[in-house]
Formats: structure tokens, C-alpha cells, sequence
């Protein structure tokens, strides 16, 4: 085999350690670089910071082990945004996993919070836990939230929640956020409560899943969206709030130019090699 | 009150024409008529792949990836996968093909056991049949490691990668193409429908999935079902131009969308 | 009761029914009733799944220990698997929110969780850098629009080269966009017909019965 045929045919362990130099020198000695903000961020941002305060938002926290890295510090960054807006927060999950971490996220979130705002649970927020049942489940919350929930994630029966008392419906929400992770449920969201209910939605998904959106975007059922990391570095960003995200972003910068050097490298490899008449 | 829930008269009059439609085919179907249907390839490419591994004397692999039954997005790819597993199976049982489907859901895994050793029987190959070998239920989370390393010892020469697919798509086709396996890939989930294609030797893709179960299913009057489905097509294909004019006109379609 | 009746008959009556009522409740106002037995029957879902976990472990435990005691081929690491979850299992019987078997979940669940997951970037950058060749035109318009979008999704990219965010926001929304559009309403429609063939017990592969109802056709 020749150096040529080698090159071409790159050993995948090489790749991989290229890739983990890449990744893991910018997260351990962390290099913040120039960024600009994409506009489904910026959207998505912008429509958070338009409520106005007083009102009640469903949030459905949808990210896991697997996602909580890249969604996490924006979901929590979020709801520093909104409690610090008077907002009132009413969260769930449609996985067991999911719902667990939603807590991680409020824990963090509510330690993050500027001294002064109210985050009293059953006041200001509540975490009415995993609802059941997938997009169906979706269904029946958004139509009768005490046909689904008798209590929230903690065992607190919903009629001594205070700031359930006039909700039961999607109708009584001001907004949506539907952080899916890669749980490719925000459809779940846009046919069960923004069409019918006519409730304006955002979102966040990891990376790849955000051309899956685009469609709805574009139509307006939602309104921008957070994808990945990056999203989540460019709510900190816009926050003024720079964490986890913003460092882990700068990782995906190094990244995605080795990815970018090695497809052009084979590409001029390969362009050689057929001169050559070697590659096919 | 209303007689229907408002904002999804439209939803239920799309529901009832295209069920409408398909019903409509597979019942033309029983009387003999059958609609022209374009072949799917894939059907051909499931026995060359296996073809492929008896004469190499390697396995194939079966891989459906999520199969969290419970979660209905999840639930129509894999009851597809299923489908097309019975076929897939049985083609395997009468080539002779080793045969291997990893499941990570402990309700999948029995379906999966089922459908493979009802395959088995069906073509009297039973003694071939090591079912705990064949079918193995891989928690989420072991799956990846254990059959990235079973890929390579075995040196697979077939895998095919269908139903609801996720980011486990590209680490799967990638060690499957340098281990040299031919490769059938097709899922609905659309954002890794690309990583199959680019991928994979062959893929379907979206409702391909669901109409590559209904071919080999070998009943015609289910593979007349997919030109109802073509029905709600054309329906969509006339609603796009329409809305496209009349919001070129400056007309708002809302009202109509929100009744 | 004969195997038919149970493996194919009543699971179809099952599905068509409890499809059907989920399907009315959806579109038309349903009384009280109907709703609250709509919502009975959602909660089997959480049940199913647990069981599907109990089942999966169960058989899981079988398969290792049998391999521990037959001496199988790699049996060493059954023992770890069966170490393992008699350890977690027994700490999260014992008490599910105790901190050692929170510590387990949190140090080394979540992220193996994580790092599984992670393993994305790696083999992407292995496939693009194996696939990602421009062999043909089409081939070409795939690298130039993957590197485009891949150069605007990193945060330098618009900084280093400023016309990729335009182009590739272009790229994502419309024809990238279009095609997406159609792949869903495509597999909606497939979904739907599914469904109907499910339905109407035309479709029961997935019972595992397909080859009885060849049979006894």
C-alpha cells in the first residue's frame, strides 16, 4: 500500500485522536474567540425577553444524560432570564430521565439567580413532573392538566399549588419553551399546543436536529431556536452570563476546523491520487 | 359546544380523506384490483446483501436502534423495522445467512425474538436457530461498544440499519463501511435520513420505510395501501401551491389553518 | 383459549379499539368519562415501559449468569455485569434517593450517558473523511454546501469568513428546508398508512405472527 493509498484510507484511530487533541485543549485551557450570535438564538432570545412579566410559561424539559451538556447551562441560563423577569415557570417532561434532570437544571439555575428575585416553589415555579404517554400524553396536559397531574414532581397535590390555581390549560400560557435535547419531540409541541391552541413557541434541539425545524420556523409556528451548544453559549452570551457553554463552544470552534482541514485534505488527496490514476 | 375540538377541523378532514383513500385501495385490492406500484429496490437489495453474506460466510446484522416502544414517534419506525425484520429473517433462514439483531428494549427484544424464530420455523431451519445468539437484548448504553467490537471480530458482510434512527446512525454505518459491510439504511427520522444515504450503499428514505413493510409483507392488498397514501400527496402537493398563491396574493390562510 | 386468539386476535381488537378512542378524543369534545379512560389507558404506557425494563433485566441477569456458569466465551465480564447490578439494584431497593446510589447514577451513569453520546463527533469526522469526496458534480454540491453550513454552525466561522452565514443560512432554510418539509409530510403519510393497516389487522408482522397468518390463510 502505498503512502497515498494509506493517507486516503486514514487509520480511524488518528482521526480520533486528532479529534480529542481538538476538543480537549480548548476545554482545558479555555481560548474565548470573537463569535457572532445566529439569528434563531437571537430570535429565540428576543421572544424570551418580550414577555411581559406576570405571566405563566410551560417549559418542557426534555434533555437527558446525553444532552444536558449541551442544552443544560442554556435551560438554566433561561430560567435565570425569566424568574429574574417575574415570570412564572411551569415545567414538565415526557421521560422519567428527562424529568429528573429538569430538576438538576432549576437546582442550578436557582443557585445562579441574583439575590432578590423570588424563586419560591409552587409560587414562582413549578415541576409538575413526567407526563406519560408521548405526544398523546402532550395531548391530554395541554387539554386538562389535572386529568394528567394530581400532583408535581415532589408530591405536592396541585390544589395546594398557588401558582396553579387558574391553570389548566395550554390556553393559560403565555408561552412555550420546549427544550427537546434530541428527544425529537418539538413537533409534540407545535401540533398539540401551538396550532390548536395558538400558544407562540421556541425551542432547543441539539446541533444536527435544527434543519428538522427550519420548516417550522420559517412557517412562524416557532419562533427561532437554540441548537446545541452553541445556542446555549449565545443565551449566556446574551445574557451577559458567560459559563459552561460559552467554553464548550469554543471547543466545537477547533472541532469543526480539524473537520473542515480533513474533508479539504482528502478532497486533495484524492484529486491527486486520480490524476495519478490510483482513486476512484 | 363545538362539534369538534376547534383548530383541528382541518387535521380531522385530511384524516378522514387520506385513512379514506387507503381504504379505498386496499379494498379495490380485494376484488382484484390492483393499482401500478413502482418497485422498491430495497426489496432486491435485502437479498443481495444477504446473498453477499452467505457467500462470504460472514453474518449480517439487523439494527433498529431506538425501539422505546412506549414513545409513539418511536413506535410506527419500529413496528416497521419489525416488518421488515419478518421478511429480512425469513430470507435469512432459507439462504442460510448468519444472523444477528442486537435490540436495546427488553419489550422489543421478546417482539424481535418472536418474529425471528417464527422465521426460522417458517422455512423449517429451527436447527439453525441459536435463538439467545440470534437475538440480543443490549441495554442502551452497552449497545454501542459491544457491537462496534462484535462488528469487527466478525467481520460482518451485511447490516441493515432501519427504523428509528438517531445519533447512533453515523457511529454504526461509519464502523460498518471500514469493516466493509453492504450496507440497506432507512429511518424517518429526517435529520440522520442524510447520514444513511451518504453512508450506506443503499437507503430508503421517510415513508420508503413504511412502504418497504408493506411490500414485503407480500400481500397485495397492503402494498395497494401505498396509493392512498399517494392520494394525501397530491392533496398536500395542490394545498403548498395554493397557499403559496394566496400568500403571494397577500391573503392570510390563518383563519382557515386555526378552524 | 387457542394461541390465535391470543397472539393475534385480541391484541388487534386491543389496538384498533384503544386507537380509535385516542383518535375521537383528539378531534371531538369528549365527555368527562371518556377522557379520564383515555387518560387511565395513557398511564399503562408508563407501566408497559417499566415492564419492559423489569423484562430486559431479567433477561439480561439470565443471559450473564448462565454464562458465568457454563464458563462462556468473554464470562469474566459477565461477573462485572452481574457485580454491577447487584450493587445498584440492591442500593436503589434499599433507598432510591440515598446519596451512594445517587453518586453511582450522577459519577458514572451520567456520564457514560454523556461520553456515549459524545462519540458522535468522532466517527462524523471519520465518515466525512472517507465519504465526503467530490467523485462527481453531486458529490461536489454536497461537500461545498456541508462545509459552507459546518463553517457557519462554528462560532468563528462568520468571523472568518463572513459571506458562509448568509449562504448557509440560505442553505438551511430553503432547499435544505424544502426537502425536509417534504420528508415529513412523506412520512406522515406513511405513518397514517401504517396505522390503517394496523388497524384493519392487514399488517401483524409485527405481533411475530406473520408466518401463522400465511398458514392458515
Amino acid at each position: 500500500m502505498s503512502l497515498m493509498d494509506k493517507m486516503l484510507a486514514l487509520d480511524q484511530r488518528i482521526i480520533f485522536a486528532l479529534m480529542f487533541i481538538a476538543l480537549a485543549f480548548p476545554i482545558l485551557s479555555p481560548v474565548i474567540l470573537p463569535m457572532n450570535i445566529q439569528q434563531y438564538s437571537r430570535d429565540s432570545f428576543e421572544f424570551a425577553d418580550s414577555i411581559p412579566s406576570g405571566s405563566v410559561v410551560l417549559i418542557e424539559g426534555g434533555l437527558g444524560a446525553a444532552t444536558y451538556p449541551q442544552g443544560g447551562p442554556g435551560l438554566e441560563v433561561q430560567i435565570v432570564h425569566l424568574l429574574s423577569k417575574d415570570i412564572k415557570l411551569v415545567f414538565f417532561s415526557i421521560g422519567t430521565e428527562t424529568a429528573a434532570w429538569t430538576v438538576t437544571a432549576i437546582d442550578n439555575a436557582l443557585a445562579k439567580l441574583p439575590s432578590g428575585v423570588a424563586a419560591e416553589n409552587g409560587v414562582n415555579w413549578v415541576h409538575m413532573g413526567y407526563v406519560p404517554g408521548g405526544e398523546s400524553g402532550v395531548a391530554a396536559f395541554a387539554n386538562d392538566i389535572r386529568s394528567v397531574k394530581t400532583e408535581d414532581h415532589f408530591g405536592t397535590p396541585i390544589g395546594q399549588i398557588p401558582l396553579m390555581s387558574d391553570i389548566n390549560k395550554a390556553s393559560d400560557f403565555a408561552a412555550l419553551f420546549w427544550w427537546g435535547g434530541s428527544e425529537g419531540s418539538i413537533p409534540f409541541g407545535i401540533r398539540q399546543i401551538v396550532t390548536p391552541f395558538g400558544v407562540p413557541m421556541t425551542g432547543m434541539c441539539t446541533t444536527n436536529e435544527v434543519p428538522n425545524y427550519t420548516p417550522y420556523i420559517n412557517s412562524g409556528q416557532m419562533i427561532g431556536i437554540i441548537g446545541g451548544v452553541r445556542g446555549s453559549a449565545e443565551y449566556e452570551y446574551l445574557m451577559g452570563m458567560p459559563g459552561l457553554a460559552l467554553g464548550q463552544a469554543m471547543a466545537t470552534n477547533f472541532g469543526g476546523l480539524l473537520w473542515a482541514l480533513l474533508v479539504v485534505l482528502g478532497n486533495v488527496l484524492y484529486f491527486v491520487a486520480r490524476r495519478e490514476g490510483g482513486a476512484k | 359546544m363545538a362539534l369538534i375540538v376547534e383548530g383541528r377541523v382541518i387535521g380531522l378532514l385530511s384524516l378522514l380523506i387520506i385513512a379514506g383513500s387507503i381504504i379505498y385501495y386496499m379494498q379495490r385490492a380485494y376484488s382484484g384490483k390492483l393499482p401500478k406500484l413502482r418497485r422498491l429496490a430495497a426489496v432486491n437489495q435485502i437479498d443481495e446483501i444477504l446473498g453477499r453474506c452467505v457467500e462470504m460466510g460472514r453474518p449480517a446484522y439487523y439494527l433498529m436502534d431506538t425501539v422505546t416502544m412506549d414513545n409513539p414517534s418511536v413506535l410506527a419506525p419500529t413496528v416497521a423495522a419489525f416488518q421488515i425484520l419478518a421478511y429480512t429473517a425469513r430470507s435469512a433462514a432459507r439462504l442460510g445467512a448468519r444472523f444477528f439483531v442486537p435490540v436495546t428494549q427488553g419489550l422489543a427484544y421478546t417482539i424481535a425474538s418472536e418474529i425471528v424464530d417464527e422465521a426460522y420455523k417458517a422455512e423449517n431451519k429451527q436447527d439453525e436457530l441459536k435463538l439467545d445468539e440470534a437475538v440480543m437484548y443490549l441495554p442502551d448504553g452497552a449497545d454501542r461498544m459491544y457491537i462496534i467490537n462484535h462488528m469487527w471480530s466478525d467481520g460482518m458482510a451485511g447490516a441493515f440499519f432501519l427504523g428509528s434512527w438517531y445519533h447512533k446512525a453515523v457511529i454504526f454505518t461509519e464502523n460498518a463501511a471500514r469493516v466493509g459491510a453492504m450496507m440497506l439504511g432507512g429511518t424517518d427520522t429526517t435529520h440522520n435520513i442524510p447520514f444513511l444515504v451518504a453512508i450506506c450503499d443503499y437507503s430508503i428514505i421517510g415513508e420508503e420505510l413504511y412502504a418497504l413493510g408493506a411490500y414485503v409483507s407480500e400481500d397485495p392488498t397492503v402494498s395497494s395501501s401505498l396509493a392512498g397514501q399517494d392520494v394525501g400527496k397530491f392533496i398536500a402537493v395542490i394545498l403548498i401551491v395554493l397557499g403559496s398563491v394566496l400568500i403571494t396574493l397577500g391573503m392570510s390562510i390563518k383563519g382557515l389553518l386555526s378552524m | 383459549m387457542s394461541d390465535r386468539l391470543v397472539k393475534m386476535q385480541i391484541p388487534m381488537i386491543l389496538t384498533a379499539v384503544i386507537g380509535l378512542l385516542m383518535i375521537i378524543e383528539f378531534f371531538f369534545p369528549m365527555p368527562a368519562s371518556v377522557t379520564s379512560l383515555n387518560v387511565t389507558l395513557r398511564s399503562f404506557v408508563t407501566i408497559i415501559s417499566a415492564t419492559a425494563l423489569i423484562l430486559g433485566t431479567i433477561v439480561l441477569t439470565i443471559f450473564h449468569t448462565k454464562k458465568v456458569g457454563t464458563r462462556g466465551s468473554e464470562w469474566y465480564y459477565s461477573i462485572v455485569y452481574v457485580v454491577a447490578f447487584v450493587v445498584t439494584a440492591g442500593l436503589g431497593v434499599l433507598n432510591v434517593r440515598d446519596t451512594t446510589f445517587l453518586w453511582i447514577y450522577n459519577n458514572m451513569t451520567s456520564p457514560i450517558g454523556a461520553a456515549l453520546y459524545s462519540l458522535t463527533a468522532f466517527y462524523i469526522t471519520s465518515a466525512a473523511y472517507r465519504v465526503l469526496r467530490a467523485r462527481n458534480w453531486n458529490a461536489a454540491v454536497l461537500l461545498v454546501c456541508a462545509l459552507v453550513v459546518l463553517l457557519m454552525l462554528i462560532p468563528i466561522g462568520a468571523i472568518l469568513f463572513p459571506p458562509v452565514v448568509p449562504l448557509g443560512e440560505w442553505i438551511r432554510s430553503f432547499p435544505s428546508g424544502a426537502g425536509f418539509r417534504g420528508m415529513i409530510i412523506g412520512t406522515s403519510l406513511g405513518i397514517m398508512g401504517l396505522g390503517v393497516r394496523v388497524f384493519m389487522g392487514r399488517q401483524k408482522e409485527h405481533l411475530g405472527i406473520r408466518e401463522e397468518r400465511r398458514d392458515s390463510e
